[in-house]
């Protein structure tokens, strides 16, 4: 695997961020992506660096709601049009959909604010782009384990506010998966080797038993990484993740060992935010 | 009255409250029973270690014979009181008459007991 030395991938992204940021972009950069790769964070910023300042880019003709913004050589507006920047699928409802619906980004890369269009500058758009795709992403990995968790929403006046409100989400999705986790949703901060749960059932061969039972004396609980169970037989816990109780999105599941005070915790949690009620 | 039940339940709680369920006291580490004015959680015997025998029954049928390790008012409002996992299946249900009830607690060890008993008057 390539290594990047951590100075290089500074120096690109301060390149980047400059006002003129196309005059670093190869024409054809295109050609050094793979296919699969559209949806990658990279890839947006590249192509709004490249949409952006592209001289021979067409127009979309006056007459549309669009006239005079810079195109693909294909007549779109709203949704259809390729920059707004949204998750929303046409037809489906994904994780991240209400996130995405909840702050409004107009054509052209413009956001409106308090109802007015604003233009943000274009490191201000490759920001936005960056810490709207990192809010994103945390939303999406909180909601793997609670669909229903929204961050609580700030007010901004400016495109730095709008960013500062990005990274409010961020901080508070990476804050709520670290409080799940703590309470035993979803793969602890410890959590090393697993094994493949046969089903939600709790009738655990003797193999299995085992095998759980040497991942913990070696790794430890996988929620606090304590390597003593704590129980009367020193059998640790073995532990469902996703847990059987908090398993919206019913995804497969894998066996983990824990000790009995971090099972516990576990339970109290899932009781009080009714589990599988 | 009496009835009784051996269980391995998940997580190794048991919750005594409403059919409809109650507030869920909050955690707290090496505590065997936690309560609210509408729920009590008891830690049982570590599930994968053994099953734990739970007993329900109104206090005179079921007094262990020593100080319980908790002695308290539930609300009850529906008038049906029951002993639920984790996710709120029951165990063990029992008709009260009023919408709030004495309730005792007796463990049979301070730490592992496998004997949960459960008194209602």
């Amino acid at each position: 695997m390539t290594h990047i030395h951590a100075t290089y991938l500074h120096h690109q992204l301060k390149r980047l961020m400059r006002h003129d940021a196309h005059r670093f972009l190869r024409p054809d950069w295109r050609r050094f992506t793979c296919f699969g790769e559209e949806n990658q964070l990279f890839h947006h910023l590249y192509d709004r660096i490249d949409r952006k300042y592209s001289p021979d880019q067409p127009r979309v003709p006056r007459g549309n709601p669009d006239g005079g913004q810079w195109t693909n050589g294909r007549i779109r507006s709203g949704r259809q049009d390729p920059r707004v920047l949204s998750d929303v699928t046409p037809n489906g409802i994904g994780s991240g959909i209400q996130y995405a619906q909840s702050r409004t980004r107009g054509t052209s890369g413009r956001v409106i604010i308090n109802g007015q269009q604003v233009e943000p500058s274009p490191a201000q758009q490759a920001r936005l782009t960056v810490v709207e795709a990192q809010a994103r992403e945390a939303i999406r990995r909180v909601q793997e384990l609670d669909p229903k968790w929204q961050p609580t929403p700030s007010a901004y006046e400016s495109v730095e506010g709008l960013i500062a409100a990005y990274r409010a989400d961020a901080r508070q999705a990476h804050e709520r998966i670290s409080e799940l986790h703590q309470m035993g949703i979803g793969p602890g901060p410890f959590a090393g080797e697993s094994i493949p749960a046969r089903g939600p059932e709790r009738d655990f061969s003797a193999a299995e038993r085992r095998e759980i039972n040497r991942i913990g004396s070696e790794k430890g609980c996988h929620t606090c990484g304590i390597t003593n169970p704590g129980t009367p037989l020193e059998n640790f816990v073995i532990d469902h993740q996703p847990p059987t109780a908090w398993n919206p999105l019913s995804r497969s599941q894998r066996l983990y060992p824990q000790c009995i005070s971090c099972s516990s915790k576990q339970g109290n949690w899932i009781s009080r935010n009714g589990g599988r009620r | 009255m009496r009835s009784a039940r051996m269980i391995r339940p998940v997580n190794s709680l048991v919750f005594v409250c409403d059919q409809l369920g109650g507030l869920t006291p909050s955690w707290q580490k090496d505590k065997q029973i936690l309560w609210t004015d509408t729920c009590i959680s008891i830690a049982c015997y570590p599930e994968q270690d053994g099953p734990t025998e739970v007993i329900l029954g109104t206090s005179e049928d079921v007094d262990a014979g020593h100080v319980p390790q908790f002695d308290g008012l539930l609300k009850i409002p529906t008038g049906i009181l029951s002993v639920q996992n984790v996710i709120h299946e029951p165990f063990l249900t029992m008709d009260v008459s009023s919408p709030i009830v004495r309730v005792q607690v007796w463990l049979n060890h301070p730490r592992w007991a496998n004997k949960v008993t459960i008194g209602v008057s």
